[in-house]
């Protein structure tokens, strides 16, 4: 027999590290009698992620006005568990926060920070033969967590499939859909190839990498982190930013870093991260009001926590 | 077929089979009985269409399954004689590089083809487990003592072919203290102060698989894989090994066929009762039927593949579910060497 497929642990929890599901499909699976539902510990898995990472200062100008140099902190906590209802479908209910604080610059309208707690509701399902696919939507509050209001309330919804080639080459279709975002529906189409037999090519978004396996428990990477949200500011934002059009605006915060890093598997379950490079890119666009900031590079610096149990 | 099954099934032909009172069976309402696949549609089998299952879950933590139904076009009998002339090695896909039968008694000389190149990527983690291992890590499947063992031979030479004979060595010891007791010889696996039983994993496994064990029920009881490990299987068995890439990893197994005849068809038991590394134990079951459509005739072939890998415990959720996705391609891909051997060798 093949016993080719060892390293699909490592693929898949790389592969799903970012995605959603429909809320109709829900209320179908919501009904499943639980008498259908996995009974073993095996039949329920749980995902713990946790990012910080830290972006030096950065010259930051806002439609051309240099606003001062800006440096972030930036925080990503999400828990999912995820149990077996049928063979071939999993369900996935957790919560998210994420935040993005930034040194605000008195000259210029930033947001002190950008943050959003949602849920995290989807499933997992095998389409077929050689396609699994996961859905997730993110029902939540984003944007100035002091005022929570209706106009903070967004509900992205994140669709991805997998096509296993083998066990060295998927391929990755996904979608973004949020309606609030400048681009409400964003396509993404990715690769994990590995290539040879210490190399492989993580062509995912958000996180593209190429890896190089040190050992079996240590892993070298080169990669991008995109890292990006659709956020409305407080009602009086605009107002103490000497803009009273950007009171309740809609930002689209975007950064992309670049840099290389490594991951240790310090148990089965359990993989850490370092990594640190530039931010290369860094923009608050406040679209339809046509305010835009963006950031020279800067440098980073992330730590991560990866748990499947 | 399996990997180790390739080369050792070829033997089955000639071998000495126990034969249960003839009668004819239908294999699709065979397969309704116990398996995976309630509706088969036999126009797509003769099409080449290799049906697949992935198995749910076990409450053995660290097993997985998946069941296959294909066509051969060729009688059960011939299927077995085309294993004999098959060399898995030919089909660059599986990445076997060398395996085997063996000798009954056993003989060092049965694992001469087992050489280990250090260019080879795999082949050169072998090489460094095999270190680490003489450094007091257990990072390899082995008791203690074959560890202490492993260690004295690589410190007198540690050349790569040295190695490789110390290897040799460990496998042929191995598979004489199956041949002499069967499952009851399968020495554990020493991780971490844990011992790991292969049989134990094996019976684990197949134990869960209630329908199955029904339908093989007089194969797994003659073959001891029911009952303890002091049972000695009343079966011809066909010994083999082979060494392959598995994950990146070279791995060298020790396995062992069995067949029943039942009536028309065949049953088989394949088991890989020792692996170096990647996984602990393995089990095919297959079913062989002679089926008649029109003009055209051959077999219809079941195999319900059973694997015990120490990653399995940790791979849950979704890509517990890729896990056996990539599995099944995995199977296919040997499946489809086999019947493009028949092909393109008539």
């Amino acid at each position: 027999m093949s016993r080719n497929f060892d390293n699909v642990w490592e693929t898949t929890s790389r592969v799903f590290s970012n995605t959603f599901m429909l809320p109709m499909m829900l209320v179908v699976m919501m009904a499943v009698p639980t008498g259908t539902m996995a009974g073993e510990s095996l039949g329920v898995s749980h995902e713990l992620d946790v990012e910080l990472g830290y972006a030096g200062r950065g010259v930051t100008y806002q439609d051309g006005r240099n606003v001062g140099s800006i440096d972030e902190l930036a925080t990503d906590v999400k828990y999912v568990i995820s149990p077996q209802i049928t063979n071939d479908l999993l369900l996935r209910v957790g919560a998210d926060w994420q935040r993005f604080a930034f040194d605000t610059s008195q000259t210029g309208a930033l947001p002190d920070r950008l943050q959003h707690v949602s849920a995290v509701v989807g499933f997992d399902y095998q389409l077929a033969d050689q396609w699994v696919m996961r859905t997730e939507i993110q029902p939540g509050v984003y944007g100035s967590l002091a005022q929570i209001g209706w106009r903070n309330v967004d509900a992205p919804l994140f669709m991805g499939a997998v096509y296993l080639r083998d066990a060295d080459l998927q391929w990755f279709f996904g979608l973004r859909v949020d309606l609030r975002s400048q681009y409400p529906v964003f396509p993404a189409l990715g690769v994990r190839w590995k290539y040879a037999d210490d190399w492989t090519l993580d062509f995912q978004l958000p996180k593209p990498r190429l890896e190089y396996d040190v050992n079996d428990d240590l892993q070298a990477y080169l990669g991008a982190s995109v890292k990006a949200g659709t956020f409305v500011v407080g009602e009086h934002f605009g107002d103490m930013h000497g803009n009273p059009a950007l009171n309740h605006a809609t930002v689209d915060y975007t950064d992309v870093r670049l840099g290389p890093g490594i991951a240790w598997k310090v148990l089965p379950t359990l993989t850490l991260e370092a990594e640190g490079g530039y931010v290369i890119y860094r923009t608050w666009d406040f679209f339809d009001k046509h305010v835009k900031l963006d950031s020279h590079p800067a440098p980073y610096f992330q730590l991560a926590c990866h748990a499947r149990f | 077929m399996k990997r180790l099954s390739t080369v050792v099934i070829m033997w089955l032909c000639g071998a000495v089979t126990t034969t249960v009172p003839s009668h004819a069976s239908d294999p699709l309402e065979n397969l309704k009985k116990f398996s995976d696949f309630q509706k088969v549609d036999v126009k797509r089998l003769l099409e080449g269409e290799i049906l697949s299952q992935r198995g749910p879950l076990m409450n053995f933590p660290n097993g997985i399954s998946t069941q296959m139904c294909f066509f051969v076009p060729l009688s059960p009998e011939e299927v077995f004689k085309r294993h004999q002339s098959w060399d898995p090695t030919r089909c660059s896909s599986l990445k076997v590089y060398a395996s085997g039968g063996l000798s009954t008694p056993c003989q060092p000389k049965d694992f001469k083809k087992l050489h280990l190149n250090p260019e080879d990527h795999p082949m050169k983690w072998l090489l460094e487990k095999t270190l680490t291992t003489a450094s007091g890590k257990m990072e390899l499947n082995l008791t203690r003592s074959e560890a202490h063992e492993l260690a004295a031979c690589v410190r007198k030479d540690s050349s790569p072919d040295a190695i490789g004979s110390c290897w040799a060595r460990l496998l042929f010891e191995r598979a004489t203290a199956f041949q002499l007791k069967g499952l009851g010889g399968v020495l554990p696996y020493e991780t971490e102060g844990d011992f790991l039983h292969p049989a134990v994993q094996l019976r684990s496994m197949l134990q869960e698989q209630g329908k199955i064990i029904q339908e093989f029920a007089p194969l797994l009881q003659k073959t001891g894989m029911l009952g303890h490990d002091t049972e000695v299987s009343s079966l011809q068995p066909l010994y083999g090994w082979s060494f392959f890439d598995a994950n990146h990893h070279a791995t060298v197994n020790l396995g062992v066929v069995y067949k029943l005849a039942v009536g028309d068809h065949y049953q088989l038991l394949d088991i890989d009762y020792y692996a170096s590394s990647t996984y602990y134990a393995a089990a095919t079951l297959y079913e062989v039927w002679p089926i008649h459509d029109g003009k055209r005739t051959g077999s219809i072939v079941w195999r319900g593949d059973f694997l015990a890998a120490p990653t399995l415990r940790y791979t849950k959720g979704i890509e517990r579910i890729a896990f056996g996705v990539i599995m099944i391609q995995e199977i296919k891909k040997e499946i489809r060497c086999f019947l493009d051997d028949i092909r393109t060798r008539p």
